[in-house]
């Protein structure tokens, strides 16, 4: 997910991951290579059947604090408006490569309304 | 007239008796195929789009068709490269020291889903495959890639030899018959026998290959899908019931076509995904102050029969 100003600056990013993490040999705690030894889960983060699953991005927006003789004055905002880029891409082999498919993409407005009062 | 009924009954029973020794022939190892070419031949299904043109053009554009090759080009093929080179060649007990050493055993973890009628090759068959695996992957042989590719999980396996998994119930798959929804006679001189299969609509003929987990039946276990295990163990305790034949075959309509996530109708019935945002000013702290905050909420809904991703 990608937190953009509505002229295209990026201003977060961040990425939830699905998967299995199979283990190595069932030995230990270093996930396997290949199908030759996998073996079991370490972990599983993967999408569950009709399990749903809640994700929260949170995203200050860009803001500067004016200050005179050290003392801090006002904060302002840079960005009442940004977009949030929400993405789930399917990865089959772990790398952007080519290979992966793009399963859901939405942008959704984020826009900062109502009076700010207290800045600091 | 008494006699006359004795020799009725001793040709039904002596027909009996033959019918179920030939399950138990064809149950008990048939000699291993010798080479590639013998073991194509032996599940080879082309003749079957004769008849069922439809369903075999389905399949053709399926992985199944595609299944010891792989999509991208041969991906499967090279993994089997990686399996041999970074997995036997490195296991020290394995007895594979170069891809000369390699025997059938060693690639049933891969083959007992991707190429199950490996299982009836000799070690031969299976060296003459590798060559081919190597020669693709390694010359970009085109003639070797074509042979690679008719090595698959065509109609035969599903409708043959994987047709029966409770044999002690069901029995043996037999020679010449294919397993569907009739019974009768079946308009093929190398199959000419049709009889229903037990399991055609159930999930577990999928789940023979799709995985439980580690394969502990193997010297050296392989895992590759775990997909049956969730269909099993997560799908169905949170109130599922349907069947992978019925999301993957009936629902779409797409029939033998059997796709997964790179096919637009299987990610649309998988995933449903919601998007919500708020904003609000959030008095942090003393230090920080208060900081114009937006939150964006996002809820993701898996709908399939199994965790996502699995394979």
């Amino acid at each position: 997910m990608t937190g953009e100003t509505l002229d295209g600056k990026e201003i977060f990013s961040d990425e939830r991951i699905y998967m299995p993490y199979p283990g190595r040999n069932c030995k230990g705690s270093e996930m396997g290579r290949g199908p030759y030894e996998k073996c079991a889960l370490i972990r599983d983060t993967g999408l569950e059947p009709n399990r749903p699953k809640h994700e929260t991005f949170e995203i200050i927006f860009p803001y500067h604090d004016v200050t005179k003789d050290g003392e801090f004055v006002d904060r302002v905002l840079d960005a009442d408006k940004l977009v949030a880029k929400v993405k789930l891409w399917y990865v089959p082999f772990g790398e952007f490569n080519g290979t992966e498919v793009l399963w859901y993409e939405e942008d959704v407005p984020v826009n900062l309304t109502g009076e700010w009062v207290w800045k600091k | 007239m008494r006699v006359m009924r004795l020799i009725g009954l001793l040709f039904l029973w002596s027909c009996l008796i033959g019918s179920w020794m030939a399950s138990q022939a064809w149950a008990e190892e048939r000699p291993l195929a010798k080479s590639v070419d013998e073991l194509i031949a032996r599940y080879d299904s082309t003749s079957c789009r004769e008849c069922h043109e439809e369903i075999y053009d389905q399949w053709a554009n399926s992985l199944h068709a595609i299944s010891a090759f792989g999509s991208g080009g041969g991906r499967t093929a090279a993994t089997f490269v990686t399996a041999i080179e970074k997995g036997l060649m490195i296991m020290p007990y394995s007895g594979v020291k170069s891809p000369e050493d390699v025997q059938r055993k060693h690639m049933m973890g891969c083959a007992k889903c991707h190429l199950p009628q490996l299982a009836e090759a000799s070690d031969e068959a299976v060296q003459e495959w590798i060559e081919l695996v190597y020669a693709f992957m390694e010359d970009g042989d085109e003639d070797a890639e074509e042979k690679l590719m008719e090595l698959n999980i065509g109609c035969m396996i599903c409708h043959n030899r994987n047709a029966i998994t409770h044999k002690w119930v069901d029995g043996f798959p037999e020679p010449g018959t294919i397993y569907g929804s009739k019974e009768g006679a079946h308009d093929d001189e190398a199959h000419p026998v049709l009889k229903k299969g037990p399991i055609l609509k159930e999930s577990i003929l999928c789940g023979q290959c799709h995985g439980l987990g580690p394969n502990l039946e193997l010297e050296n276990p392989t895992q590759c899908a775990t997909l049956y295990g969730s269909y099993i163990f997560a799908y169905i305790p949170e109130g599922g019931d349907k069947t992978c034949q019925y999301c993957h075959m009936e629902k779409t309509g797409m029939g033998h076509d059997i796709k997964a996530y790179s096919n637009e109708t299987m990610i649309k019935a998988a995933i449903h995904a919601e998007v919500s945002a708020q904003t609000y000013y959030w008095r942090k702290n003393k230090e920080s102050g208060v900081l114009p905050m937006g939150v964006v909420k996002v809820e993701l809904l898996n709908k399939s029969g199994h965790t996502i991703p699995d394979g």
